[in-house]
């Protein structure tokens, strides 16, 4: 006991504080609690819901959840996008490479001529 | 006699103290800030939130590096400043860089699941790059942090050939003695709630579990200002540091709830029992050489957990440790030597300085 205090007193109270801080988010019980508060407060602001639906409703604002389904419908219009632009990209090579055929070919036949 | 060298240091002792407290003052100035990212780039293209950024070589090109940041990072801590910037550092070297730019999430991307930004952001960046780069033969992919999480993830799929891959302070094994394998394990925040609560996982949580991370990190940073603040080098790289911890980005709450239930509590990488949308992530499907860097000082991302990878693939994995922190070996000009050395071996590219 004495000797770890002496040790103590050597380190200095700032190594101290920060060898027992480093203790405490390291242990078990610290993280349990820490997360049974975590997932109170997501409770809470769960059970509050309503309160800020029925805000946003009598404000005409659109709620979480219908903004959440105009989220996915602006992603799938976006993949229907790149989708597109994918299509576009490869016709026009498809373009590129029919415009190259009948160049050659007329040559060609003015050769044989 | 002491006393009088006491005394004798009084004038320089007060010139320190008000060279210190004028430097303090002016540490928010922002003209420090102003060149933060200024290597010159091209915007290749974009997709979702993601766009891929195009740093030509300097010299004649060698190599071709496709980097992926991390998840939560802005990417300039790859580029903070003239003098201080590993992507210059690179280009100097005579590599052509492509760099896939994650942006903030928008909102419609609360959604957006860990599949989606590797199979659809990653892959679209690398395939974009390759194309740019008219099929350029000799290609590296570098990951920092949990971007190396994601390349290594996406190889294991898509196994091209000729691609070296580079992980720089990444985690493969989830299961180490660091701090956050430690919260994640132990910890039963319902994530599903959180992520459908929150919708995005904001930067202030993740700063603040970053600042628990390291209790005594703030007070030490204080102190390391005030000890410097008369020299203006430091005081610029404080200001542009702490611009770029400021900068941070949110993590869209599906992908988050994905990577800490798989990644960080059940480990499912290293258990080959990791699901990415429909397809199972085989970490020994990969055939590529691939060249592990850690940081000696690093506290988010322990050694073990990153070289645990060469237990896994099917391919040489070279492992270095370079100085500096997890951040710390971006910052430092010997850390950042050390990381352009060691690719520059690897490759068999590079420029000998």
């Amino acid at each position: 006991m004495f000797n770890k205090v002496k040790t103590m007193i050597n380190q200095g109270p700032f190594t101290v504080l920060e060898t027992e801080l480093n203790k405490v988010i390291r242990n078990q019980n610290f993280i349990k609690a820490s997360s049974m508060q975590m997932n109170f407060i997501l409770w809470l602001q769960k059970s509050s819901k309503w309160q800020r639906e029925f805000v946003l409703k009598q404000m005409q604002i659109p709620t979480e959840d219908k903004m959440k389904s105009l989220y996915a419908s602006l992603n799938r219009l976006e993949e229907e996008n790149d989708d597109l632009r994918a299509d576009i990209l490869s016709l026009q090579k498809e373009l590129k490479s029919l415009k190259a055929v009948p160049a050659k070919t007329s040559r060609t036949r003015k050769t044989v001529q | 006699m002491i006393a009088f060298e006491t005394v004798t240091r009084v004038p320089e002792k007060v010139k320190l103290l008000s060279q210190r407290v004028h430097g303090l003052s002016k540490h928010k100035k922002k003209s420090f800030t102003q060149d933060v990212a200024s290597t010159p780039y091209q915007i290749i293209g974009e997709k979702g939130r993601a766009r891929l950024l195009y740093y030509a070589s300097t010299r004649k090109t060698k190599h071709n590096l496709y980097i992926v940041p991390s998840l939560i990072n802005q990417f300039y801590i790859l580029d903070l400043y003239p003098g201080c910037s590993l992507i210059e550092e690179l280009c100097d070297q005579g590599y052509d860089i492509y760099l896939l730019d994650w942006q903030k999430p928008r909102p419609q991307d609360q959604m957006a699941s860990l599949e989606k930004h590797i199979f659809d952001w990653l892959d679209w960046g690398f395939v974009t790059s390759k194309a740019h780069s008219n099929n350029r033969k000799k290609w590296s992919m570098m990951g920092h942090c949990i971007g190396g999480t994601l390349t290594t993830v996406y190889q294991s799929i898509k196994k091209h050939r000729g691609l070296s891959l580079i992980n720089l302070t990444t985690p493969i094994d989830f299961y180490d003695e660091g701090i956050f394998s430690l919260w994640s394990r132990y910890s039963s925040v319902d994530l599903a709630l959180m992520a459908r609560q929150w919708g995005e996982i904001h930067h202030d949580f993740l700063q603040y579990s970053f600042k628990l991370s390291t209790p005594m990190a703030e007070i030490k940073k204080w102190k390391h200002l005030w000890q410097n603040s008369h020299t203006e080098s430091y005081l610029k790289r404080y200001a542009c540091i702490n611009h770029w911890i400021k900068d941070q980005m949110p993590f869209p709450g599906h992908a988050y709830k994905e990577f800490i239930e798989d990644f960080y509590q059940k480990n499912l990488l290293i258990k080959n029992e990791l699901k990415i949308g429909d397809k199972n992530i085989s970490l020994s499907n990969i055939k590529s050489p691939m060249l592990v860097l850690t940081a000696k000082g690093d506290t988010v991302v322990k050694h073990t957990s990153a070289i645990a990878v060469r237990e896994y693939i099917s391919a040489p994995v070279v492992h270095e440790e370079i100085l500096g922190g997890h951040i710390g070996c971006l910052l430092s000009s010997k850390g950042r030597a050390g990381i352009v050395h060691q690719i520059n071996l690897f490759t068999g590219e590079g420029y000998v300085q």
